[in-house]
């Protein structure tokens, strides 16, 4: 009896701890995979968010290199078939022939006398669901002229194109579309052409895929993107692949590894922060809460002021823009623009390449326009950025009422009144005369160091 | 090795040894440490909710980043209609000293009126409205977000008249069944100035932050009165300063 009772008991746990077993399997299976599932799309966004990082460092790139007429390290950004079309000049089809364009531009690297500063702004991207290609639209701000000769305002709207090639974003086809120029000396009320290109362009390798008007001419750029809240497609159709599972055993280890990445990629968006909230605090000279961005071994450069070590003797050097505060009459701007950021893997330290177009001046008396280039570092203390380094490298510094091509002025030098701690670590003059900042990156598709022409 | 790949057999006798037949904790964490591991699923849900709530900021800054910008792109060719599509169905416009216009048919009377009462960007015209320079913050909860910006335009008349200007926004922004919105946006107007001169030159008509609200009355004056150039103001931050948390 005893015995029997034991076997169908038995009996009756081994059938119980069969179904249990399989049920356990059966829903821990089950939710297993849904979490690789997610896992899988997880990992296809943020690789989506760094690509739209890589083509962002792109087309900023371009800008930097077309500032000083980098025209191989801009060709080099090209795919292999890419093509270019600017304004009226048609289309140029091929790494070869986009450097035949530009060496038609005018000679290769900066020139004394030439200003082609074409800053490039308002990045809106769409990648495609295949991951491989994107449409980008864009615009520049363009500074342009040749010292005792005439300055151009040129504003120009992008439709431009990439695409993913082993595993690198390159530029598939830029499109510029030209909305004017305008002689400085006049300005967009009496002064409007569509285009500042040579005399005698080059021939295109085929014709111009748009009739565009531009000002005083009505226009339009088409967008490649429908609004961003009504609507629905976007001209990036693609499939979505099928996308590779995650085996149990890596997803610890996957977790793992897209943790570091948002991680950087949330470190990009906080130095891009902390740069655009720097520059607020220039514009109203916040000197107190702006020295308060920078580490307390952090150094200060601006122009050819030398120097400032130390976060005290980087406010110290604050003084020599101005009393604190705003007031009446005084215009301090530093519009913060086209931030190239690279995070260091251990994500400590971090470096950027930006822009500065500066609005001074004082009523009454004199306006001034500054175009500048930063090359800063930056450091995480207690998981907070700040600046390490500021430095700031002048290209071209001029007075409104004359421009940059009639006068020109030089970048500013060490103050007698409030010393630096150490001279200018790099020595060079600002527009008519040339020089380009070191780039803290290599070139982002061939990977090469960029180096003076 | 796959979890759901491991055989059958293997589990009768590790993983249900320690729950039905009785055995010690022991006994069965041995040979599971050895042949299988433990997956606690929970724990990797969790971590993966929280690194999925990750890219999801990042993706929130994204868009709110192309709302804007395409809002930019809308104003330099007067697209108004598509400009008020970019709006909740509550938010409210405040461009400079013209008061705050509320609800989307406030803003589409407004909008029209800064262009002639159409929509559209005549022959002769110039608008270009640069959208620069974004501090964005999201909401802990994900469904709303404040965000600095500033403009920088060129705009003018052929024959007539051009003008630069500048100044920076403070907008709100709200996500709706997964899209992001403008809920306000407030320009503060730092200088509008004629492009011969610009800002040094001392003027008789000096513009005071008012286009045409006097024809269009707003729903509600100016959240703030300040003098524009030649005057100066500090518009007020959203945000604390990232360092110091002050």
């Amino acid at each position: 009896m005893y015995k029997k009772q034991q076997n169908i008991l038995s009996t009756i746990s081994f059938y119980c701890f069969m179904f249990y077993t399989g049920a356990g399997i059966a829903a821990e299976d089950a939710s297993l995979t849904a979490l690789s599932d997610r896992v899988v799309a997880l990992s296809r966004e943020v690789q989506l968010l760094e690509d739209q990082n890589a083509i962002e460092i792109l087309q900023r790139t371009y800008g930097f290199y077309m500032d000083k007429a980098l025209w191989t390290q801009v060709a080099d950004l090209f795919t292999d078939d890419g093509t270019l079309e600017i304004g009226p000049s048609g289309v140029f089809v091929g790494k070869v022939r986009v450097k035949d364009y530009l060496l038609s531009l005018g000679q290769e690297g900066p020139q004394e006398g030439r200003l082609i500063d074409q800053m490039q702004l308002q990045p809106v991207i769409h990648i495609a669901n295949d991951g491989n290609n994107a449409k980008g639209r864009w615009r520049s701000l363009v500074m342009a002229g040749q010292h005792q000769g005439q300055a151009w305002w040129g504003s120009v709207i992008y439709e431009n194109e990439y695409r993913k090639e082993g595993g690198v974003w390159k530029i598939a086809r830029l499109h510029g579309y030209n909305i004017f120029y305008t002689d400085y000396a006049k300005g967009w009320a009496e002064s409007a052409v569509a285009s500042i290109g040579p005399d005698q362009p080059l021939a295109p390798d085929l014709p111009s895929t748009t009739e565009h008007t531009s000002y005083p001419e009505q226009f339009f750029v088409p967008f490649h993107y429908q609004n961003p809240v009504t609507g629905t497609a976007v001209d990036v159709a693609a499939a979505i692949p099928d996308l590779t599972p995650i085996e149990s055993d890596i997803l610890e280890q996957t977790l793992s590894d897209l943790n570091t990445r948002l991680e950087r990629l949330n470190d990009v968006q906080s130095i891009e922060r902390l740069q655009h909230v720097y520059g607020y605090y220039l514009d109203k000279q916040q000197w107190d809460t702006l020295a308060n961005l920078v580490a307390d071994d952090g150094t200060i450069e601006i122009a050819q002021r030398g120097i400032y070590a130390g976060k005290k003797r980087v406010r110290d050097n604050l003084n020599l823009y101005g009393e604190p505060g705003v007031h009446h009459g005084v215009l301090h701007n530093h519009i913060q623009l086209q931030p190239v950021i690279h995070v260091d893997a251990d994500g400590r330290t971090a470096h950027a390449r930006a822009r500065a177009l500066s609005m001074l001046g004082t009523y009454g008396r004199a306006g001034v326009w500054g175009a500048s280039v930063y090359e800063n570092e930056y450091v995480k203390e207690n998981g907070i950025w700040k600046f390490k380094h500021d430095h700031l490298y002048t290209t071209m510094f001029t007075t409104y009422n004359e421009g940059w091509a009639a006068a020109p002025r030089a970048a500013p030098g060490v103050s007698k009144d409030n010393p630096p701690d150490l001279p200018p670590s790099v020595v060079y003059e600002a527009f008519p005369k040339t020089h380009i900042p070191p780039f803290h990156y290599p070139h982002p598709v061939t990977k090469v160091e960029v180096r003076t022409p | 090795m796959h979890y759901r790949h491991i055989p059958l057999p293997l589990f009768l006798l590790v993983g249900g040894c320690g729950v039905l037949i009785g055995c010690s904790q022991e006994q069965a964490a041995i040979p599971v440490a050895d042949t299988a591991p433990v997956v606690d699923v929970a724990a990797l849900t969790a971590r993966v909710a929280e690194l999925e709530r990750k890219a999801e900021r990042l993706k929130d800054m994204n868009a709110i980043k192309r709302l804007q910008r395409s809002y930019g792109y809308y104003v330099d060719n007067a697209m108004w209609d598509e400009v008020i599509d970019l709006f909740s169905d509550d938010a409210t416009v405040e461009i400079a000293l013209d008061g705050v216009y509320i609800g989307k048919d406030s803003i589409r009377r407004y909008l029209y009126a800064l262009s002639g009462g159409q929509p559209g960007l005549p022959a002769g015209t110039i608008n270009e409205h640069m959208q620069l320079q974004p501090v964005i913050d999201v909401a802990p909860d994900g469904n709303t977000a404040q965000g600095r910006w500033r403009a920088l335009i060129m705009s003018g008349v052929w024959g007539k008249s051009a003008t630069w200007g500048e100044g920076p926004y403070e907008n709100t922004y709200v996500k709706d069944n997964g899209i992001w919105k403008i809920k306000s946006t407030h320009w503060y107007e730092t200088l509008l100035v004629p492009y011969a001169g610009g800002w040094a030159a001392v003027r008789e008509d000096l513009h005071n932050g008012k286009f045409v609200s006097d024809n269009v009355p707003p729903d509600a004056p100016p959240t703030e009165q300040y003098e524009v150039w030649p005057g100066a103001y500090l518009p007020p931050y959203h945000y604390k300063n990232p360092v110091t948390g002050q």
